[in-house]
């Protein structure tokens, strides 16, 4: 099976967050770089969310410290953690 | 350890720094701007001496330190910002204290840092933080140094967890000056309660942005808790209640409300401490955010306290969750309950920690853990809520709003508002029998409850769906940030800088309204001493009570649940015990509780030895029958008239004794004796009691009754305790007064003290008459001397006007000591901080008001002074009316 690339990846959250969190918002908004943690969109139960369905999707396993806010804050961010572990 | 000082800045902060030093007047002139700024918050602090004066030192420094910082190259930004935290402990600890705090302090990062496994080197780091431990607690005496392990402890308890954890995980760039700066932060020495700042953050956010917008919102954070503290002051000194004061359903609400409100101090310290370390480039994000507005119990653990927060969550709540998830047989939402219990778990054992690492003391109390537990519970069911029923977000800036979700959010941000209180109110509650007393009391309704219940509850929802859904001030983007990029791209921004510092320039301000002025006295005196008393720290009527009641019971509960007297126990010497010791105080197991031993000693708190006459006084040695020709003057009262940590000729009653008696220019007495049976801890049915079953045998001429503030609650308090002691009181209107209020043994002394308060004067003046009467029976002339604490009396002298009428009323003459303290300041004429009994300088300040008060005293400077009555007539001239009653 092929690693997913970045860019699927990042699909992959934006529409998992758009259906989770942000229903009826203009997909538009979310961009790659809009903040989720810190605007509020991510909070710990939502984080608990967006990593099992990480893991249950791509099979990447997530350690504790990465829910901080340095990889967690965006979608580019995000796709670019489980990327590098797919590789 | 790496040398990180050739490249301590990243990012635009760098550019902007470089950029900076190389520019001209368009850059200097904002730098300008905020340092005026900070220039008129360090004036504030000073002049409202702020966290006491070691931190207006702190405050001046950085306020130099600042300046001279900017203008560094960013390689000697990092280590003159640790020179400076060094010169901060310096100040406030001295240098060698500082220096072992600089040596322990190097001991643990350098066994962080040591070749050898990670495993090995928690194994080093435990061994020295047990040895520290040891010295802390008191098993092993550190001498003259032991003031350095709370600030040991407060620096390194929590953040050498977290360092070692970004270590173990990679989270931070490590590096001598950086490592230094995390952990020797220059406010840390003025600050023991201090945020637990997380070192990945410290390290990701330096200089992260604009320089002069990081100083900006220094200044503005700092404005913020310097007027949150104000604040806090108005809230504690005239807001806040005792739990026997409850007596209506608006009484309780007031003492949820003011309970929670006590928080400010934290919040306002927590602003202080991130806005200082903002100056010196470390652009940290916001450690509150609108606490009071918080829709639901996950939002609330998110906005008070969030480092706190940040540091469960990482060091316990994802990595527990994430191993649970992990295990066969736990669902999803069992993970999610466990790692929040654990998480809580956690919460409450650290606080007692935290509480040992300052104190050396250990912090296990009920209210405590059912506090956290319910907050636990709660927290846990609201995530498991909002698991299920996803909350509403939007990507617009708060937009895309109806007024159906406002009126949700308002409605949501009361019901939590208040869920908060009740909860606040239980955590500082003596116990949870006393927080259930107080809801006993509260049964009733009086008219004025619902406005003040109903128009806070419609604020605080007004403001909570207007305010609460903004989102908190993050300043930390990462690494990737576009924030960042793009504000170093817009560079400096003016009119932001101005609002900002406008907002700073008006706070200061109102906080430094002349208080003066004819504008505020004319149009209030009363505003007018509210403003001048919240210029001070001081302790409020009921925690100057609870601070002495600790001279002579457990402190425990004093310690437990009180920003103010846990900041002045703080800064006692670990495990100083306040107590009287020694032979020459004994327990008596009857309404007096305690008296002192004949021709015994004891030992204050101080070294000062107290020596017990032949007779039990705490005085110099007089015979049972006075000599012809002498002038006698019983003295009763309680510690500040007993001489509290003085000796026996430096007692202000001795001074005057002295004075009388090298003054005595008249042929009238051959001699004055002043008696003084004093004894720590007396209110006024003891006082009674001691005139007569000891004072009348001695025959004295004149009584000197000397009162202090505690008139009313003394009276109560001991009813109370002897009643549910079992110990039988000792006049029969006391027995008549408390089967009237139904108080017996098994009544909570919430309840009993709650009951007996409205009939506290009625107390007091029962037993004023009888001293009184009992005198003039006796030919005694009774004289009523109200004796002040220094700066421990109550800015309302509302209680005290009241006992003066009682004591007029009773036929007292009346000398008033109330100004004996005027001109000096309160450091020079008190014991410590945490004891406002009058030191050697507020006796001789007493003894010199009294003589004043009895020479200005137109019928006891005639009497005791003066000349023309015989000896042989003077109890006879007692015996004639007083001017009052002349009056009458």
């Amino acid at each position: 099976m092929v690693a997913p690339n970045q860019d699927e990846i990042a699909r992959g959250i934006k529409e998992f967050i758009l259906r989770e969190f942000l229903p009826g918002e203009n997909p538009d908004e979310l961009t790659a770089t809009t903040p989720l943690v810190t605007a509020g969109i991510l909070d710990s139960v939502g984080t608990l969310k967006l990593v099992m369905y990480i893991e249950e999707k791509w099979g990447a396993r997530l350690s504790a410290h990465e829910t901080d806010v340095e990889y967690m804050n965006t979608i580019g961010n995000i796709a670019k953690l489980i990327s590098n572990k797919l590789k | 350890m790496a040398a990180d000082s050739k490249v301590p800045i990243s990012g635009p902060g760098r550019a902007a720094a470089e950029a900076f030093r190389a520019g001209g007047a368009a850059d200097f002139l904002p730098f300008l701007w905020v340092t005026g700024q900070v220039a008129l918050l360090t004036w504030v602090v000073d002049v409202y001496e702020i966290e006491q004066a070691a931190f207006g030192h702190v405050m001046q420094l950085t306020l130099v330190g600042f300046v001279v910082h900017h203008f560094l190259p960013p390689a000697l930004k990092l280590p003159f910002f640790v020179l400076i935290s060094v010169l901060a402990l310096g100040l406030v600890l001295g240098a060698v204290n500082a220096a072992w705090v600089v040596a322990v302090g190097l001991a643990l990062i350098g066994a962080c840092h040591l070749p050898i496994s990670f495993g090995k080197r928690i194994a080093m780091v435990v061994t020295l933080g047990a040895t520290m431990v040891a010295f802390q607690a008191g098993w092993v005496s550190s001498g003259k140094i032991s003031v350095i392990w709370p600030i040991l402890g407060s620096m390194f308890c929590f953040r050498l967890v977290v360092y070692l954890y970004d270590m173990r995980t990679q989270g931070g760039a490590f590096g001598f000056w950086r490592s230094l700066a995390y952990f020797f932060m220059s406010p840390n020495v003025c600050f023991l309660l201090f945020p637990v700042v997380d070192y990945k953050t410290f390290c990701k956010t330096y200089y992260n942005d604009e320089p002069v917008r990081v100083y900006q919102s220094g200044a503005t954070w700092i404005s913020r808790g310097v007027v949150q503290l104000v604040l806090y002051r108005f809230v504690y000194q005239f807001l806040v209640m005792d739990p026997s004061e409850v007596a209506s359903a608006g009484d309780l609400f007031r003492y949820m409300v003011t309970t929670l409100l006590l928080y400010l101090k934290v919040s306002g310290t927590f602003h202080v401490i991130v806005g200082m370390l903002h100056l010196f480039g470390f652009n940290l994000p916001e450690t509150h955010h609108r606490w009071l507005l918080a829709s639901s119990f996950v939002d609330y653990w998110q906005r008070i306290n969030i480092y706190w927060k940040e540091f469960m969550a990482k060091l316990v709540f994802y990595p527990v969750n994430f191993r649970l998830s992990q295990r066969e047989g736990i669902s999803e939402k069992g993970a999610l309950v466990l790692s929040v219990g654990i998480s809580f778990f956690f919460t409450w054992l650290l606080h007692s920690y935290q509480w040992f690492w300052i104190r050396g003391t250990y912090l296990l109390a009920a209210p405590d853990m059912a506090f956290w537990g319910i907050l636990g519970l709660l927290l846990a069911v609201n995530m498991l809520w909002q698991q299920k029923f996803v909350r509403k977000r939007s990507l617009k800036k708060g937009g895309g709003w109806s007024w159906k979700s406002d009126l949700s959010l308002g409605l949501r941000t009361v019901l939590t508002f208040m869920a908060i209180c009740v909860l606040w109110s239980l955590w500082g509650a003596e116990s949870i029998g006393e927080w259930l007393a107080m809801w006993a009391q509260a049964v009733r309704v009086e008219p004025g409850d619902v406005g003040l219940i109903g128009g806070v509850l419609l604020a605080v929802g007004l403001a909570g769906a207007m305010l609460g859904r903004s989102q908190r001030e993050w300043t930390y983007q990462g690494a990737a940030g576009k924030g960042v990029a793009k504000a170093a791209a817009t560079g400096l921004n003016w009119r932001q800088l101005g609002w900002a510092g406008a907002g700073v320039l008006a706070s200061c301000a109102v906080l430094m309204t002349p208080v003066k002025t004819r504008l505020v006295y004319h149009a209030s005196p009363q505003v007018a001493s509210v403003l001048k008393s919240l210029r001070t720290s001081r302790l409020n009527v009921r925690d100057a009570a609870i601070l002495e009641h600790g001279y002579y019971e457990d402190l425990t509960h004093a310690e437990r649940f009180n920003p103010q007297l846990f900041e002045l126990y703080s800064k006692m010497p670990a495990g100083m015990d306040v107590r009287i010791k020694g032979e020459g105080i004994r327990p008596t197991h009857d309404f007096r509780r305690r008296e002192l031993v004949p021709a015994q000693s004891a030992v204050f708190s101080n070294g000062i030895e107290l020596k017990v006459s032949a007779h039990g006084l705490r005085d110099r040695e007089y015979d049972l029958h006075k000599p012809a020709g002498t002038l006698r003057i019983a003295v009763v009262g309680a510690s500040e008239v007993m001489g509290w940590g003085v000796e026996n000729h430096e007692t202000f009653e001795n001074l005057l004794e002295d004075w009388l008696n090298t003054h005595n220019t008249t042929d009238r007495y051959s001699r004055y004796e002043v008696m003084n049976f004093a004894v720590s801890g007396y209110g006024a049915i003891e006082k009674l009691i001691v005139l007569e079953q000891r004072v009348l045998d001695f025959d004295p001429d004149v009584l000197f009754y000397m009162a202090n503030k505690k008139e009313y609650q003394l009276v109560i308090d001991r009813i109370v305790e002897a009643v549910r002691a079992g110990v039988s009181l000792p006049y029969d209107f006391l027995e008549t007064i408390t089967a009237e209020e139904g108080i017996d043994r098994d009544t909570h002394k919430v309840l009993a003290k709650g009951r007996l308060r409205p009939r506290a004067p009625e107390m007091l003046g029962l037993v004023y008459n009888r001293v009184a009467s009992l005198c003039r029976d006796r030919g005694i002339q009774p004289v009523w001397v109200y004796v002040p604490q220094p700066g421990a009396e109550p800015p309302n002298r509302r209680d005290i006007n009241k006992f003066f009428g009682h004591a007029e009323e009773a036929g007292f003459d009346i000398l008033d000591l109330s100004d004996a303290f005027a001109g000096a300041s309160t450091d020079e004429l008190r014991m410590a901080e945490w004891d406002s009994h009058p030191n050697v300088a507020g006796h001789r300040a007493l003894a010199e008001c009294l003589k004043r008060k009895l020479q200005e005293h137109p019928r006891l400077s005639h009497l005791l002074l003066g000349d023309g009555v015989p000896i042989d007539r003077v109890g006879q001239v007692f015996k004639e009316p007083s001017r009052v009653q002349t009056k009458e």
